[in-house]
């Protein structure tokens, strides 16, 4: 459910932060390009997913020792002056970005896993994260059971792993692979 | 080549055409900004222009209504003015001589210096303007990514020696790339 269209003035990262303090935040909210969005309650299979991304991430990174972050929706990233987003999963490995409340800037990883807003995250998202910096995005799909795969570092065009394969994480070297189909 | 991000302030379709109605150079304007292409290369004037026969070719057979266009063609979206490489546009009251006034049913960008636009913003454009079936050919990966944005958000991945369906034609048209080189 979004907010009617047009009603409203676009507003910038900062007015949206006073308007949402996060002690009084029971919806989940972004900001695209001066408009604020709300966000869909997430169902059962889409989060099964976020918290199995998370932990085998996660379980990645304190094995290795590594200085990267991850972290879960709802978080803000204030990508730009008028783009805010909660990505499902980011991980971020400069922690001066971190300042606490939000990630300033861009992560280093994102995954999204389609719900309802579906389009947004292969169109409008997406075009924020290459924009800004993001390095590798994944869009897990379970309506298609398929990942695409995006590694802007090395090329625009991206890949497609079905649930059952292995998907590969290039921020890591290919050393950490994440099969969907083990989350479920 | 781009010219210098904020030296314009942002201008509208209409500022846009009267900009640019003396200009020989291929310009787009994007989020109100105006943008010029390149010069293409050899591969992807081939690719352009045998797509755009092959397409003619299949819609005078069927005798169809749809016209097949090749840039350099405005194509007006909302505030964005672009000129795909080639595009079919199935209502005719869209079309006139200077532009297409809306959504192309079909729309192939085939990439060259500007890469990265193709897979992001103009991808984000031409979605939410309504564009049925979007492909993107890539030459220097030998790939084609292809949208159906009517069935599915979710894209295909086809090679060049694959014969690609056309899905707004029910799939009774298939192209193969690597024909076309």
């Amino acid at each position: 459910m979004a907010l009617p269209e047009r009603e409203l003035k676009k507003i910038t990262a900062d007015e949206f932060f006073e308007m949402f303090p996060e002690e009084s935040n029971s919806e989940r909210y972004e900001l695209h390009e001066g408009e604020i969005v709300a966000m869909a309650s997430p169902n059962e299979q889409h989060q099964n997913i976020i918290g199995g991304a998370y932990s085998e991430i996660r379980a990645f990174i304190r094995k290795k020792g590594g200085k990267c972050k991850v972290m879960i929706s709802p978080f803000d990233v204030k990508l730009t002056d008028t783009i805010v987003v909660q990505p499902d999963v980011l991980v971020v490995c400069d922690p001066s970005k971190m300042d606490g409340k939000r990630c300033n800037g861009a992560p280093d990883w994102v995954i999204e896993v389609t719900s309802t807003n579906k389009g947004d995250d292969f169109g409008k998202k997406l075009m924020y994260y290459q924009e800004n910096g993001v390095r590798e995005y994944w869009i897990v799909d379970p309506k298609n059971q398929k990942t695409l795969v995006y590694f802007w570092e090395k090329n625009d065009f991206p890949d497609i792993y079905t649930f059952d394969t292995p998907i590969p994480v290039e921020i890591y070297n290919r050393e950490l692979n994440i099969q969907i189909s083990e989350l479920l | 080549m781009a010219l210098p991000e904020r030296a314009l302030k942002k201008i509208t379709a209409d500022e846009f055409f009267q900009l640019t109605e003396e200009s020989t150079e291929r310009l787009e304007l994007i989020d109100g900004e105006i943008v010029a292409l390149a010069a293409p290369s050899r591969t992807h004037q081939n690719i352009v222009a045998r797509l755009h026969y092959t397409i003619f070719g299949y819609i005078t057979k069927n005798k169809g209504r749809c016209n097949v266009m090749i840039s350099p063609f405005d194509v007006v979206l909302g505030d964005d003015v672009v000129q795909p490489d080639v595009f079919v546009v199935c209502n005719p009251l869209i079309l006139n001589e200077r532009c297409c006034n809306g959504a192309p049913d079909w729309v192939i960008e085939v990439v060259s210096s500007n890469r990265g636009d193709d897979f992001t913003k103009k991808l984000a454009i031409y979605q939410d303007a309504g564009v049925r079936e979007y492909w993107i050919v890539d030459p220097k990966n030998q790939k084609t990514l292809v949208y159906f944005w009517e069935k599915n958000d979710f894209p295909d991945i086809y090679t060049f020696e694959t014969p690609i369906p056309v899905e707004i034609y029910n799939r009774e048209l298939s192209i193969q790339i690597s024909e076309l080189l």
